[in-house]
């Protein structure tokens, strides 16, 4: 049975989903590394030809926009 | 006068961008950059979710390394305006000492555009450079091979948009010095 609580990236690291956020017609995942939680990245999920990939952001504003609705969503917890 | 206190001003939100950097620790910032710009794609089967040891743990280290790479931002946004107008004043003083006559370089001293004109002025010259369709979303020059390092965080590095803006305002003022005495 495949995990997808968490996924393996190109750094042949393990990464944990901590999140996924719908915004502008984009879905955020938020990944954090389990044996490093200050090790964290954030990448865009995309379909495909009918396939789910996952893909770095396009810019600093991105990331930025990112940032700000992610923080904002979990600044009450 | 203005503009040096301006200046002033400027490099002390540079320093104090530095600060928080290092304190968040440089490299993890930038890894975070090189991990969720522009990285390899990677297919996943099924939907993502998020796992029941995450739920039960909790992600308040994650939100706080969030929020400190957000503030840095912010900061580096600032510090990146105070690096620019370091940098356009600097190559001013070149072209000026370059290309003015006696007379020309006199009126030049005695009118140097403040920090917010001089600014004003890079803005537009930015937005030009950004219709030629000649550079990408990071603000690297598309017939240039080496990426530049401002997409890995490092705010303090200019783009190949932003030194060429900078360059063109530059030329355009000391245009403006020529011809006066």
């Amino acid at each position: 049975m495949i995990d997808n609580s968490c996924i393996r990236l190109e750094d042949h690291k393990e990464y944990n989903v901590v999140d996924k956020i719908l915004s502008d017609g984009n879905t955020y995942i938020y990944l954090s590394n389990k044996e490093d939680e200050n090790d964290i990245c954030i990448r865009k999920q995309i379909q495909e030809d009918n396939r789910t990939f996952l893909v770095g952001l396009d810019s600093n504003e991105e990331i930025q926009h990112a940032l700000e609705i992610f923080v904002k969503k979990h600044s009450n917890d | 006068m203005k503009e040096e206190l301006d200046l002033t001003f400027l490099k002390m939100v540079q320093e104090h961008y530095q600060k928080v950097k290092s304190e968040l620790n440089d490299q993890l910032v930038d890894e975070f950059y090189e991990k969720s710009l522009s990285s390899k794609k990677i297919e996943v089967h099924g939907e993502l979710y998020v796992g029941k040891n995450v739920i039960m743990k909790g992600i308040g280290q994650v939100v706080g390394i969030a929020s400190g790479i957000l503030l840095i931002i912010m900061l580096g946004k600032a510090a990146n305006t105070a690096d620019l107008m370091d940098r356009y004043y600097n190559i001013l003083s070149q072209q000026a000492q370059q290309e003015l006559t006696q007379k020309e370089f006199a009126y030049y001293q005695d009118n140097k555009p403040n920090v917010i004109e001089a600014y004003h002025d890079y803005q537009e010259k930015e937005e030009e450079l950004k219709q030629t369709g000649n550079y990408n979303s990071l603000g690297d020059n598309i017939d240039n091979d080496s990426q530049a390092t401002y997409s890995k965080g490092d705010f303090l590095v200019p783009t190949n948009i932003q030194e060429d803006a900078l360059r063109m305002a530059v030329s355009e003022q000391i245009q403006e010095y020529k011809g006066k005495r």
